[in-house]
């Protein structure tokens, strides 16, 4: 059960990853999937140096510039035509091009200060979608550039699409001014504006090193790890660092413009409401411009059950139990770890590899990080011939060597039992039985069928059945009724003499079931037939009727053979009595 | 007194040997009996050629349809080509629809195919089983023997009346009406000419029967559709939802209507 809800909870967490690498979801945006940015192209400028105000909208049908807002000392614009840009964005099968506009709007800082640049509105796809806040600092000199350091890096100059890479900001300040220092701001331009990326999971700190909180475009607070000091132009330096983590969602160039870091002390100034803590001594430290190549997969040698799997990934698998009957369940553990996109890949299924005929692999479990990636699946060998579980392979692309590959586990030995008190049968020869089909028909088989005899001839021979019976029923009942009590009596005449002759031990008895014989022949009372001949074809019958009359009125009452009297009653029914 | 003897013993053979089964082995040297030895010695392509071979020249074959399409069914199968095996035990079972080991060779290559059962078990699926239980003749047969039955009631009924005769004439014209349930669906389904399509990835329905010709839509595997004409190397087809165009003659296999 609890694997299962382990399964389901992989899955969900594949399908958010999934959902998250969509177009939509890369985009970012609020409506429609189109997106809008804005930055600055650096956060701290001497006076009089060039900056601009940089804004991106991304798969948009339309988009237009709004009003640009007003701030006092600080010239804006002014406004040239968007530059537009096509790439492509890649989500594992699936190739989309993404159209993105671009305008770069100068600014002009007339004097020194902090300047807040306030939202403002845009027309994406027919909807009003409003721009963030932005901070600029102008300042008269850049000084301090010896008294701290701000290094910003990519762990790699190019990255293929889907493999995650780090950025990585390493800033400080000399140890000598310690003492005197009471604030850090990092000026991140970038720091809210990388289209195309997807950010991953930030890697656990290590908890061995301290942490300090540092201000971020002078709005953000974030965490960043102190490092140990660091020796930089001979003199000792503090020294913090500050990773992201990114996967690239599509090919294209991903520039950080400028960054710097700002650090000095605060002064207390006091007025008549209130006392006010303002920057005072400040030093700048710059970090130049960084640029970072997104290429595609290449299509060149992929192989096609390639997982999705990219960076330099090592394997490792574990079993247990290593000792088991033929049937019963192993945990094939395995663990992939490296650098690369550990959480996105799919993971490969033994069912589908003959090297794994000889097991069942009833599911599996996922554990998904952004260092390290364990599935566990439940295998079970089916025959006790199995000696090891075989290597499992994962294709891989090396962005390094820029090649496909493949990465392995080691085979693991297993003994495998055949099940005690089992048939004659080894558990190979059941599964064969149970899982194969029937075998071929060695004789002749049944013949051909018999052609049909159409469905016409089965229909008219059911009219004509229902047509003979009208007919045949209708003729019947022109003579009468032959269910009416009368004509059943007249049919049952000739069964109840037979029956009664047989009780009858005298001749008067017998003369009364002879009048009642012909009353209900005849349909009429049998006191009727009394001294009356029946005539015709009853004439034998007549003469017994007066054999048996001379019998009773004579005395002797001797009966008559009941062989005769019946033969003399068929004879008058067949006369059509 | 003897003679008469004689002749009762002479009818009694021959009664014996129409009750008796035909011979339970293949004649010898014919193609059945060298399909047999192919797919015992491993051959299963020249067992499945010799065996359709059987199959196509009726008036020379040696074993029944039923049993060719079996074993042709059987050879596909070891030829890795499911569907195949899937189409061949469909066409036997309109020859012998109650037959067992038909029934589980199609399940078990279905279920390898990766299809649905073709009995699902559900009551739509019970009640088609029902109705394709039994063939074309062996429905008329059945209605014949009823008809007779029924036609001797309602003679009984008409000479004598009563309540009997009109009770027996009703239950038989029951039975008449649940027999009439599978000859009327053999009528609609079996007689058809149906085509079973083999193709793994779905035979592509053309609009005309050239290769280049517009895509009309996509035969799912293991669908059936209705023939309704053919020129070389192309089927004009009818699928259930009343799609008509074209199809390579490669991608489905003919149900063989056996009546038709």
């Amino acid at each position: 059960m609890n694997a299962i809800l382990r399964g389901a909870l992989g899955a969900l967490f594949a399908l958010c990853a999934l959902l998250a690498l969509s177009p939509g979801a890369a985009a970012q945006g609020a409506s429609g999937g189109a997106s809008l940015r804005a930055y600055l192209t650096s956060g701290v400028v001497r006076l009089g140096d060039r900056v601009a105000l940089v804004v991106t909208v991304e798969n948009a049908r339309s988009s237009e510039l709004g009003t640009l807002p007003s701030v006092k000392g600080l010239g804006i614009g002014p406004v040239q035509p968007p530059a537009e840009q096509r790439s492509i964005v890649f989500l594992g099968a699936r190739r989309q091009e993404s159209v993105t506009r671009t305008w770069t709007i100068p600014l002009r800082p007339q004097q020194t200060g902090q300047y807040a640049i306030p939202g403002f509105d845009m027309l994406v796809d027919g909807v009003a979608r409003r721009t963030n806040e932005l901070s600029l600092n102008v300042v008269r000199d850049l000084k301090g550039e010896e008294l701290g350091y701000l290094e910003v890096r990519t762990s790699t100059p190019k990255v293929v699409v889907g493999q995650p890479f780090t950025i990585e900001v390493l800033f400080g300040f000399d140890l000598a001014i310690t003492g005197t220092t009471d604030y850090a701001n990092l000026s991140l331009a970038w720091w809210a504006s990388l289209p195309g990326l997807l950010e991953n999971a930030t890697p656990p700190p290590d908890p061995a090193r301290a942490r300090v909180q540092v201000v971020v475009n002078d709005r953000e607070m974030v965490e960043v790890e102190q490092l140990p000091n660091r020796s930089y132009r001979g003199r000792e330096f503090l020294q913090l660092r500050l990773v992201r983590s990114f996967t690239p969602t599509r090919e294209g160039r991903i520039e950080l413009p400028t960054s710097h870091f700002e650090f000095g002390r605060t002064v207390q100034s006091q007025d008549f409401f209130r006392t006010r803590r303002e920057k005072g001594e400040t030093y700048f430290v710059r970090a130049a411009e960084v640029a970072l190549d997104v290429i595609g997969l290449p299509e060149q040698g992929r192989p096609l059950e390639f997982s999705g799997a990219i960076g330099q990934i090592v394997a490792r698998a574990d079993a247990t139990p290593r000792d088991v009957d033929a049937g019963d369940s192993i945990k094939f553990k395995v663990e992939w770890t490296g650098a690369g996109n550990l959480e996105f890949f799919t993971a490969p299924d033994p069912a589908r590899l003959d090297t794994f005929r000889d097991f069942r692999v009833y599911g599996k479990s996922e554990e998904r990080s952004l260092d390290r990636r364990v599935v566990t699946y439940d295998l079970s060998p089916i025959s006790s011939a199995v000696t090891e579980i075989p290597a499992l392979p994962l294709s891989v692309f090396d962005p390094v060597s820029g090649r496909y590959g493949s990465v392995s586990t080691e085979p693991l030995s297993v003994r495998v039992r055949a099940l005690e008190g089992a048939s004659g049968m080894s558990v190979d020869d059941r599964e064969r039985f149970r899982s194969d089909i029937l075998d071929v028909e060695a004789g002749p088989g049944a013949p051909a069928p018999d052609e049909p005899l159409g469905a016409d001839l089965i229909a008219g021979l059911a009219a004509l059945v229902a047509a003979a019976w009208l007919a045949l029923r209708i003729a019947v009942r022109r003579n009468g009724d032959p269910a009416a009590p009368a004509a059943r009596a007249r049919r049952r005449a000739r069964k109840e003499l037979a029956a009664s002759l047989l009780r009858a031990d005298v001749a008067r008895a017998q003369l009364e079931l002879v009048h009642r014989f012909v009353a209900a022949r005849t349909n009429r009372r049998a006191e009727a037939w009394v001294g009356v001949r029946v005539g015709g074809a009853g004439a034998e019958l007549d003469n017994i009727v007066a054999e048996l009359e001379r019998e009773v009125w004579g005395g002797s009452g001797t009966p008559l053979p009941r062989q005769r009297i019946l033969a003399a009653a068929d004879v008058a029914i067949g006369g059509g009595l | 007194m003897s003679a008469i003897v004689l002749r009762l013993w002479a009818a009694l053979w021959l009664v014996l040997a129409w009750c008796l089964p035909a011979s339970s082995q293949v004649a010898p040297g014919s193609n059945a009996e060298r399909a047999l030895e192919a797919y015992r010695a491993g051959s299963y392509e020249l067992a499945h050629e010799l065996w359709r071979l059987e199959l196509d020249e009726r008036a020379s074959a040696t074993i029944g349809p039923v049993a060719a399409q079996r074993n042709l069914g059987n050879a596909a199968f070891r030829l890795r080509r499911p569907l195949e095996a899937a189409a061949r035990y469909t066409a036997a079972l309109r020859l012998a629809p109650r037959d067992e080991t038909l029934w589980h060779n199609l399940e078990f290559v279905r279920r390898e195919a990766g299809l649905e059962p073709a009995d699902r078990g559900d009551l739509t699926a019970t009640a088609r089983r029902f109705a394709s239980s039994w063939t074309l003749p062996e429905c008329e047969r059945a209605l014949l023997a009823l008809l007779l039955s029924l036609a001797l009631v309602l003679g009984w009924e008409a000479l004598r009346g009563g309540a009997l005769p009109r009770a027996c004439a009703l239950v038989l014209l029951a039975l008449l009406a649940l027999a009439a349930v599978p000859w009327t669906w053999q009528l609609r389904h079996a007689q058809r000419d149906t085509l079973f399509v083999v193709q793994p990835e779905g035979a592509p329905l053309l609009s005309e029967p050239r290769t280049e010709a517009a895509l009309v839509a996509r035969l799912s595997p293991a669908s059936e559709v209705e023939r309704t004409d053919a020129l070389p190397g192309w089927w004009r087809v009818r699928t259930a939802e009343g799609a008509t165009g074209w199809i390579a003659d490669t991608g489905a296999i003919a149900l063989r209507a056996p009546w038709r």
